[in-house]
C-alpha cells in the first residue's frame, strides 16, 4: 500500500464527492485525511488515501473521471514520512486578523507568522459584502515556537501590521476535552 | 420613534470601548427609546448603542422578538431588558451557542459563554437595575455588554474548522440574531 494526495475542484453541485469516492472504493483505496469544501461557486477536494502501490489504473480513472465532471484532478504519490501524521501541537495558537478588506493583509500577515517560525495548520479567510465596504476576516491556527508565548506574536502582528488598520488576536488554542 | 441604520462590520464604531452614561437624563431615555424602536424594526434580539452609531454604554435586549417555534417553548425571559452600564457582576458556568449579530449578518459562530449571569445597570428612569437570568437571555446580555467594548462575536471564536459558519440563508426580515 502506498499514500496518495488527491487534489480535485469543480464547479459546484451535488455528487462530487460521491463520484470521486466511488473510483477510490472501486480501486481498493482508503479515505485517510480530508478537508473538502465550497469556496464560492467551486467545490474543492483535498484528500489523502492510501491505494494500490502501481498508480496506473487509479490515475486512468481519475483522468476519465475529471474529464466528465470538469474537475481539475491532480494526483500526488506521498512517501512514506511525508504520509506521516504531525506530531501533536506543542504550542497551538488561534490568530485572527479582521477589518476592512485590502489588498495585502494575508501576505503582510503570514510574512510575520513565517518569520515568527510559526507553522500553520489551517488557514481560512472570509470576505463580508457591507454596502460600499467589504470587510475581511482572517483565522490562522498554528504551532508556535515554545520561545513564544501568544501575546509577545500577538505584539508582533499588530506592530507590523498596524497601519493596515486591522484588528489582531493570539489566543492560544483550547486543548478542549470532552 | 426613530428607527436607526444598524451598523455593519467592518465599521471601526464597533470597535470602540464606549463611553458611561452619565445621570439617566432625557437624553440616555431618548437612546433606549431608538434602541428599542430599532430592534422591533429588525430580525435581532438584542441590540447595543454602537451599532446604531453611538459609543455609549447602553443596550437592548428582547428574547419575545423569537419567532415560534413549533412544539417548542420560547426560552424564559424577562421582556424588554433596555439598561444603561450594564455590567455583569457574576457569572456561573459554561453553555455554547450559535450566535447571529445584527451588525455581521452572513456569518454565524459557535460561542462559549457564561450560562448563569448577573447584570447590574440602571434603567430608563435612573432607577438602579440587576437581573439574574441563564441560557439564551444570559447570553444575549453578554453578547450586547460585549459590544460596549468594541468586542464582536469574531473575537470569541476559539477553533477555526468548527466555530464560524456562513449563514446558509440571508437574515430574514424578523428571526434570530443580536
Amino acid at each position: 500500500m502506498k499514500r496518495y494526495l488527491l487534489t480535485a475542484a469543480g464547479r459546484d453541485r451535488p455528487g462530487l464527492v460521491a463520484a470521486v469516492s466511488k473510483v477510490l472504493f472501486d480501486q481498493g483505496c482508503n479515505l485517510e485525511d480530508s478537508a473538502m469544501t465550497r469556496l464560492l461557486g467551486e467545490f474543492a477536494i483535498l484528500l489523502i488515501f492510501s491505494g494500490p502501490a502501481k498508480p496506473t489504473a487509479l490515475e486512468l480513472a481519475l483522468k476519465s473521471l475529471g474529464k466528465k465532471l470538469g474537475l481539475a484532478v491532480n494526483l500526488k504519490p506521498l512517501s512514506i514520512r511525508e504520509g506521516r501524521p504531525s506530531p501533536p501541537a506543542e504550542n497551538g495558537v488561534l490568530i485572527s486578523i479582521y477589518g476592512a478588506d485590502r489588498p495585502g493583509i494575508v501576505h503582510r500577515a503570514t510574512d510575520l507568522i513565517a518569520k515568527s517560525k510559526v507553522n500553520i495548520s489551517d488557514l481560512s479567510t472570509h470576505r463580508t459584502e457591507a454596502p460600499g465596504r467589504p470587510g475581511y476576516i482572517l483565522y490562522i491556527e498554528g504551532e508556535a515556537p515554545e520561545t513564544l508565548p501568544p501575546a509577545a506574536l500577538e505584539k508582533i502582528l499588530q506592530g507590523g501590521i498596524a497601519e493596515l488598520g486591522v484588528t489582531v488576536q493570539v489566543k492560544p488554542l483550547s486543548a478542549s476535552a470532552l | 420613534m426613530a428607527v436607526r441604520e444598524i451598523l455593519l462590520f467592518p465599521d471601526p464604531l464597533l470597535k470602540q470601548v464606549c463611553v458611561k452614561i452619565g445621570p439617566a437624563d432625557e437624553a440616555a431615555a431618548r437612546l433606549l427609546t431608538d434602541l428599542t424602536d430599532t430592534l422591533n424594526a429588525s430580525p435581532g434580539v438584542g441590540l447595543a448603542a454602537p451599532q446604531i452609531g453611538l459609543a455609549l454604554r447602553a443596550i437592548v435586549v428582547d428574547l419575545r422578538r423569537l419567532p415560534p417555534r413549533k412544539g417548542k417553548e420560547p426560552p424564559k425571559n424577562h421582556g424588554l431588558i433596555a439598561l444603561l452600564n450594564p455590567v455583569v457582576v457574576r457569572r456561573e458556568g459554561e453553555i455554547t451557542f450559535r450566535e447571529g449579530c445584527l451588525s455581521i449578518p452572513e456569518f454565524l459562530a459557535d460561542v462559549k459563554r457564561s450560562a448563569f449571569v448577573r447584570v447590574e445597570g440602571v434603567g430608563r428612569a435612573g432607577d438602579p437595575f440587576a437581573l439574574e437570568t441563564e441560557g439564551f437571555e444570559a447570553v444575549a446580555l453578554q453578547h450586547e455588554i460585549d459590544h460596549l467594548d468594541g468586542v464582536l462575536f469574531l473575537d470569541r471564536v476559539s477553533n477555526i474548522k468548527t466555530d464560524l459558519f456562513r449563514r446558509k440563508a440571508t437574515l430574514p426580515k424578523s428571526g434570530r440574531g443580536g
